[in-house]
């Protein structure tokens, strides 16, 4: 029996131990609409992740941050879609996971429908225009990242290149845009131009906009534009310089106004 | 060698040193930044939600330490501490005390800073991981850290079980006449309950209990110190005097006798704060901040909070002056109940409903301080079972802890040799703290010095956060026959 966590133990890890030990059997992960790995005498020989299959869903099953899975050494696998030498296909897995992590900080959650913030842009790029192509504001980021011909890693790198340039906003990107109410916290900076907002909605943020900047809004009116930087463990609260909030009448523990916008600064 | 001189060597002046440069590293942060750290702590209580690490509030965690820290210690021990060296004890309490608030930040910062935080969002921390983890990560610090867990569960069982509760069922059957074995018992199931929720649960009652205990003792020592107040002006010059009388209430004279009151006042200190031993920054690891140094800063307020306890008692009790003088040999708590009894004194006359009133209340009071330290001593045994053992034991020893505070009035204790055998344990319990922040000593400058330039926060790396190494095998189940 072999199971744990894919956020604990990496799968080229788990791969490499079966390839070591030359087993055979199916790796299944508690994932979405479910996802395998079918491997004969230690070789990688099949890739499912609905409804993908092959290296496509090797590269999709890569992105996985986190999920329990379990290896039967009893369910061979069913078909072979994969047919790459070993050590060249564990090396591929190791720079997908890599390149994924990355990739899906910023791209969290894939059942968000890719809309034009503008119009429709043109490119003379095939890789961009495939990808435009397929976003009509039906299709879910997991449904581009399945129907285009391009590699889902390229194709979300795509997606996030639109976002950046301000072309699409991300399902819910009018949401996240809206002005929100953050619990003020002091830091004891002397720099009193830059703001911090936890790094998750920092990450979003910066999906849309490229640089960030906030407009803060206090109790009695008052107004001031910073930049924005992520931190973490601060969920809900912005930490501000001290000396800003004494200008803008803010004390510790109210609730801002935040207004987030791109720009330079 | 007698004990209480070991206990001067080896917990009074290493302490006294660690505290004087603990507050030059910090840049005398008690004084320097007093005003931000109330408003940081005290003036931030009513935010309650911080979405960061951790299980606990800042101000539950402190609520923790604070039950822990001030037990009847602070109210016995604090009278044993005049009855012993004099109402001059209390200018050296004071002086000490004030030292300590930059130790305390000290440990505190530390115990956030190597905390571990599991997967499951549950956290372990405290100076068994510092030690183990920061002095050196070698086998040695480990066994230092396992040292200070194993002591830190039998001073629980001594100081925070058997103590408390065998002083709380006395004082409620000299009040109320109630037997001991219904109160003891009473007592475990409410006990049980409690640390049966695990950190959130004493958290909860924590932040409840201690706010009302310190409403209801505060209200009954100044009722003591108003009928008293004639008195209060020679009871305040007598902490002065007595601090630097060659002539102290100790036996002996001259410079002897000035270095016993020193002595007595520093050690009543370090056991009416807990400064420099260690546990309660256990407490203070679970809080959610988003910097060690904001933690920090509750550190100062616990020793400010356990100060102002030890003071209140204090000039309470020697607004009765007929009641301590001349009672060196006298039983710290019979004396701090005589002082209670005497608000039914008025004149020559007596009146027994208000004795009886204030002896009555007090004893209720002992009873609440004794939970509260009980619930959260038994919180640090299981933190430190926890580090020694994992997490499976916790059950176990809850039982075992609430069939002590069931079995604790019958185990008969001599209160003198007692305290002092406490005292010791704690004293012994130091020593791999001590060593601990003696060597951490520059990681706390450094994050001091990071959080005053607003520079982000760098966790150290977790062993627990496992990504690529082979101890994720730690976490799966692996059977490949």
């Amino acid at each position: 029996m072999l199971r744990g966590n894919i956020a604990d133990f990496p799968l080229v890890g788990i791969l490499q131990m079966l390839q070591r030990d030359n087993r055979s059997g199916t790796i299944r992960f508690d994932y979405a609409q479910g996802a395998t790995i079918g491997v004969l005498s230690g070789r990688v020989v099949h890739a499912f992740y609905a409804p993908s299959k092959g290296e496509r869903a090797l590269s999709l099953i890569s992105s996985i941050q986190t999920s329990s899975f379990e290896f039967h050494a009893d369910h061979l696998p069913i078909e072979e879609s994969i047919d790459r030498p070993a050590q060249i296909l564990m090396m591929e897995i190791h720079r997908e996971a890599s390149e994924w992590r990355n990739l899906r900080s910023r791209l969290r959650n894939w059942t968000l429908a890719p809309i034009w913030a503008t119009s429709v842009p043109s490119s003379e790029n095939p890789e961009r225009l495939e990808v435009i192509g397929l976003i009509d504001g039906q299709r879910s980021i997991e449904d581009i990242l399945h129907q285009s011909d391009l590699p889902p890693r390229r194709a979300a790198e795509l997606l996030i290149e639109f976002a950046n340039e301000q072309l699409i906003h991300m399902g819910s990107a009018s949401q996240i845009t809206q002005p929100l109410e953050l619990m003020v916290l002091p830091i004891y900076a002397p720099d009193e131009t830059t703001i911090f907002v936890d790094q998750t909605l920092y990450t979003s943020w910066k999906t849309i906009y490229g640089t960030v900047l906030a407009t803060l809004f206090g109790a009695k009116g008052e107004r001031q534009t910073f930049r924005v930087k992520g931190r973490d463990n601060i969920l809900g609260r912005v930490q501000i310089a001290e000396t800003a909030m004494r200008k803008l009448k803010l004390t510790r523990g109210v609730k801002v106004t935040i207004v987030p916008s791109g720009g330079t600064r | 060698m007698n004990l209480d001189l070991i206990r001067s060597l080896i917990l009074i002046v290493p302490l006294l040193i660690a505290a004087i440069l603990y507050t030059v590293i910090s840049g005398g942060i008690q004084f320097a930044k007093l005003p931000l750290i109330f408003s940081e702590t005290l003036g931030a209580i009513r935010e309650r939600h911080f979405g960061s690490s951790g299980q606990i509030s800042a101000y539950q965690a402190t609520m923790i330490a604070l039950c822990g820290t001030v037990g009847t210690g602070s109210i016995v021990g604090i009278t044993g501490g005049i009855l012993l060296g004099g109402p001059g004890t209390i200018l050296w309490l004071w002086v000490f005390g004030v030292l300590a608030m930059a130790l305390k930040y000290g440990e505190v910062t530390l115990a956030q800073h190597l905390r571990r935080i599991y997967n499951d969002g549950s956290i372990l921390g405290g100076p068994f991981l510092y030690i183990a983890r920061g002095v050196m990560p070698n086998t040695f610090a480990k066994f230092l850290g396992a040292i200070f867990a194993v002591l830190s569960i039998i001073a629980a069982f001594a100081i925070g079980n058997l103590a408390q509760i065998s002083g709380a069922t006395t004082a409620l059957e000299a009040s109320f006449d109630l037997r001991p074995v219904f109160t003891s018992l009473l007592l475990a199931i409410v006990v049980l309950v409690i640390i049966g929720g695990g950190a959130t649960r004493v958290a909860r009652v924590a932040q409840v209990l201690f706010p009302l205990m310190l409403a209801i003792y505060t209200i009954l020592v100044l009722g003591l110190i108003i009928k008293n107040i004639a008195v209060l002006p020679s009871a305040l010059s007598s902490i002065f005097i007595g601090a630097f009388s060659l002539k102290s209430a100790v036996a002996g004279g001259g410079t002897f006798a000035i270095i016993s009151v020193i002595s007595q006042g520093f050690a009543r200190s370090i056991f009416a704060t807990n400064a420099g031993l260690g546990v309660s920054s256990i407490a203070h690891a679970q809080a959610q901040v988003d910097h060690p140094v904001r933690q920090g800063f509750w550190g100062v307020v616990e020793v400010f909070v356990a100060l102002m306890i030890s003071t209140l008692t204090a000039v309470a009790v020697l607004t009765v002056p007929a009641v301590w003088q001349g009672m060196q040999e006298a039983i710290p708590a019979e004396t701090i109940t005589s002082a209670f009894r005497s608000l039914g004194q008025v004149g020559t006359t007596f009146n027994d409903q208000f004795a009886s009133l204030g002896t009555g209340t007090l004893a209720v009071v002992i009873t609440l301080f004794a939970v509260a330290t009980t619930i959260a001593w038994a919180f640090y045994a299981e933190e430190a079972l926890g580090h020694l053992f994992g997490d499976g034991m916790r059950w176990t020893l809850r039982l075992i802890w609430v069939g002590m505070v069931f079995l604790a009035p019958f185990i008969v204790v001599e209160y003198t040799s007692f305290v002092v055998s406490a005292e010791f344990l704690l004293a012994i319990m130091s020593i791999p703290n001590i060593v601990a922040l003696f060597i951490l000593m520059p990681t706390v400058q450094n994050l001091t010095r990071g959080f005053f330039r607003g520079e982000p926060y760098q966790a150290p790396d977790m062993p627990n956060q496992r990504t690529t190494s082979l101890d994720a095998y730690d976490s799966m189940e692996f059977n490949l026959e």
